[in-house]
């Protein structure tokens, strides 16, 4: 007998069957294949990547036996590329938490083959950010898991950041990043359905894990490393606060189009009001760019029916509340006056929701 | 008719992973949109402005006394943070009870009486350590909480009181600033602190909330494994915290047998079950002796099975339970 889905994924099923969307067998089918919540696919992730670092351990050991040779590395590392895609064709949460494990020591193997030692990474450091991140974009191109996917994307985003690294391009980087998160999530609905829709959802998660650090770290250290690093200020023309600005503009417009594109539907008064609200967020708050993005993110998750990113957005908005207490760039007393006057914002902005769809 | 929120969000994933096919997700696109309702984004944004104003607000009053204006009197500032108390809690006696603005007001009434303690403080320099304006803030947010019945409210109260607790650890002359974290003593007053709020609250005191959700206690558990799990780790290797690790696994054992038998709640026993697994892995890293190509493999396919067997296990509770 087939396990019964959650009850939420069988009303669904229910009614996808009642529209003759779907067949018996592909509603059986799903039955049978319903994902895991996202805490438990969260953990499982942690434990593979646990479990890879022991693998990685076992077959890096007795490679320096052997010879440390590139060609012994990257062997050991085709091997367990290709046991962890042979699983990865097979359905199971054991099998692909396995072939995960597999995979993520897989590509520590190969990238060190292919890039050299890590021993070199002082120096060598683009080079094999630069393989890293081919080999994860590589391991994500084939049928896995969701789970699988998401590392690969993350790895191949962290290691693409290391490679075109450059304090001139910080805010850029970090732009990029905040930009492509939102963007995506945005557009969930446009891009789920077409044949690349699972790696974009992969793309989108870790775009989503990587921006939200760097909306913290950015005000914090950009501005910290050009007022550490003179020479580099002096060779590149920049002031020790541009990346920080380029950030809070780029941050600043992201937010108005998010807004701008999910008013579309609105009555243009209501429309012109939620824009201009948005631009005096984005102003008042230029002190604290990462409360300006957690907005923008919640409201594409939300739009993107994506409750764990919304539910994340509006954490990391408290974190980065924490945070502007310590950050440099303007008085406690300009700061208050700033948070008080986006509160007040909010606050008004609630007053002008309909009140029959309040509770 | 539309569909839910929810439902949208399972039409997503079944589509990203493959199990229906691009056209399926078009035509229920045309059955109606694949995006939140308007009474969805409103139900949302009502929360997130009220509590997030008031956040703000609160906030924008802990910045300006703690910039500490010379110009500005004393009697001013404190006329000043008793003000900004009276409104929240005025806004409470004039709202809907239990509605939103209710429990925002009364959100940044908790927040508000921080900032009038640490004020006081400020001005009258009572030599009080820090441990004990976080203590007292939590008993004055008290009744505010109570009287909200709101999940935000309570969630401040206890990061309020744990904050506390590891203020006053680090500051106690049995444990100095940088070794609270190594003193079992310490990791087990933590521990115990959100271990007796857990069990209140499983004992009825979550009744207290308007809305009948787990986000609590969940809270709670999670503050009593991650000093466990942390310590239990590092009590393989240091003798000295090697009560912790019995206690880790005493503690595991209870939730296990708890939410698995009396109370399901899946996400606490995943949390045990996972630090389970690696606290026992740490174990087999020191008696194993991890240093072969067979003991290394060992291990990580211990880890591998163990993580596999319970997210198999997890998964089909989860799909019995018929929660999301």
């Amino acid at each position: 007998m087939n396990p019964t889905p959650p009850a939420p994924l069988f009303a669904l099923l229910t009614r996808l069957r009642a529209e003759k969307l779907i067949s018996l067998e592909t509603l059986e089918g799903v039955a049978t294949r319903a994902s895991p919540p996202w805490w438990l696919a969260t953990l499982q992730a942690l434990a593979a990547w646990l479990a890879s670092l022991f693998l990685l351990s076992a077959f890096y050991v007795p490679v320096l036996l052997i010879g440390d040779s590139a060609v012994a590395r990257g062997l050991g590392g085709l091997v367990l590329a290709a046991v962890a895609l042979h699983l990865f064709q097979r359905d199971g949460v054991f099998v692909g938490q396995v072939a995960l494990a597999f995979s993520l020591a897989a590509q520590a193997l190969m990238t060190s083959a292919l890039a050299g030692d890590f021993s070199r990474l002082e120096t060598d450091h683009r080079m094999i950010a630069a393989v890293g991140a081919s080999v994860a974009l590589g391991m994500m191109i084939p049928r896995s898991t969701p789970i699988h996917r998401t590392a690969c994307a993350l790895v191949a985003l962290v290691f693409g950041v290391i490679a075109s690294f450059d304090a001139e391009w910080l805010a850029i980087q970090a732009s990029i990043v905040c930009t492509l998160s939102v963007c995506l999530w945005l557009t969930r609905n446009r891009w789920a359905g077409k044949r690349h829709g699972a790696h974009l959802k992969a793309v989108a998660n870790a775009a989503s894990v990587l921006a939200l650090p760097a909306a913290w770290l950015l005000p914090n250290l950009g501005g910290t490393w050009f007022a550490a690093h003179p020479a580099a200020t002096d060779l590149s023309g920049v002031s020790p606060g541009a990346p920080y600005h380029v950030f809070t503009v780029v941050i600043g417009v992201l937010l108005l189009a998010t807004v701008f594109r999910l008013t579309r539907a609105l009555p243009l008064q209501a429309r012109v009001l939620a824009l201009a609200s948005a631009v005096a967020l984005a102003v008042m708050a230029r002190f604290a760019p990462g409360l300006v993005f957690a907005a923008s993110l919640f409201l594409a998750a939300f739009h993107a029916c994506h409750r764990p990113w919304a539910s994340l957005a509006l954490a990391a908005a408290i974190l980065y509340l924490g945070e502007y207490y310590y950050s440099l760039q303007a008085t406690l007393l300009l700061k208050a006056g700033a948070l008080a006057a986006c509160g007040l914002l909010l606050l008004a902005l609630r007053q002008w929701l309909p009140r029959q769809d309040r509770t | 008719m539309q569909w839910t929120s929810t439902q949208v969000a399972q039409l997503f994933e079944l589509t990203e992973s493959g199990q229906l096919t691009g056209q399926q997700l078009d035509a229920a696109a045309r059955i109606a949109p694949l995006e939140p309702g308007r009474r969805d984004w409103v139900t949302a944004l009502d929360r997130i402005l009220g509590f997030g104003g008031v956040l703000l607000i609160g906030a924008a009053v802990i910045f300006f006394f703690a910039y500490n204006w010379d110009e500005l009197h004393r009697l001013t500032k404190i006329g000043f943070a008793l003000a900004v108390l009276a409104t929240t809690t005025g806004a409470a006696m004039i709202a809907p009870p239990f509605g939103v603005a209710y429990r925002a007001a009364l959100f940044g009434a908790c927040v508000a009486s921080g900032a009038l303690l640490a004020l006081i403080g400020q001005t009258y320099q009572t030599g009080a350590d820090m441990w004990m304006l976080f203590a007292g803030w939590a008993a004055l947010m008290t009744p505010f909480a109570a009287l909200s019945r709101s999940s935000a409210s309570w969630a401040l109260w206890l990061i309020v009181l744990n904050a506390a607790v590891l203020r006053a650890l680090s500051q106690s002359v049995w444990f100095p600033v940088f070794g609270m974290l190594s003193h079992a003593a310490s990791l087990l007053a933590v521990a115990g602190l959100n271990l007796a709020v857990l069990v209140l609250l499983e004992c009825g005191l979550a009744r207290m909330l308007i809305t009948p959700a787990r986000h609590l206690h969940r809270l709670a558990a999670i503050g009593v494994f991650v000093p466990l799990i942390g310590g239990a780790i590092v009590g393989w290797w240091d003798r000295g915290l090697a009560g912790v690790t019995l206690a880790f696994y005493c503690a595991a054992l209870a939730a296990t047998l708890v939410y698995l038998r009396l109370r399901r709640d899946l996400p606490i026993l995943a949390l045990a079950l996972y630090g389970t697994i690696a606290v026992t892995a740490a174990a087999f890293v020191v008696k194993v002796q991890v240093e072969s190509f067979v003991a290394l493999n060992l291990v990580g396919l211990l880890v591998i099975a163990a993580s596999g067997g319970a997210g198999v296990w997890l998964s089909r509770l989860h799909r019995e339970s018929g929660a999301q």
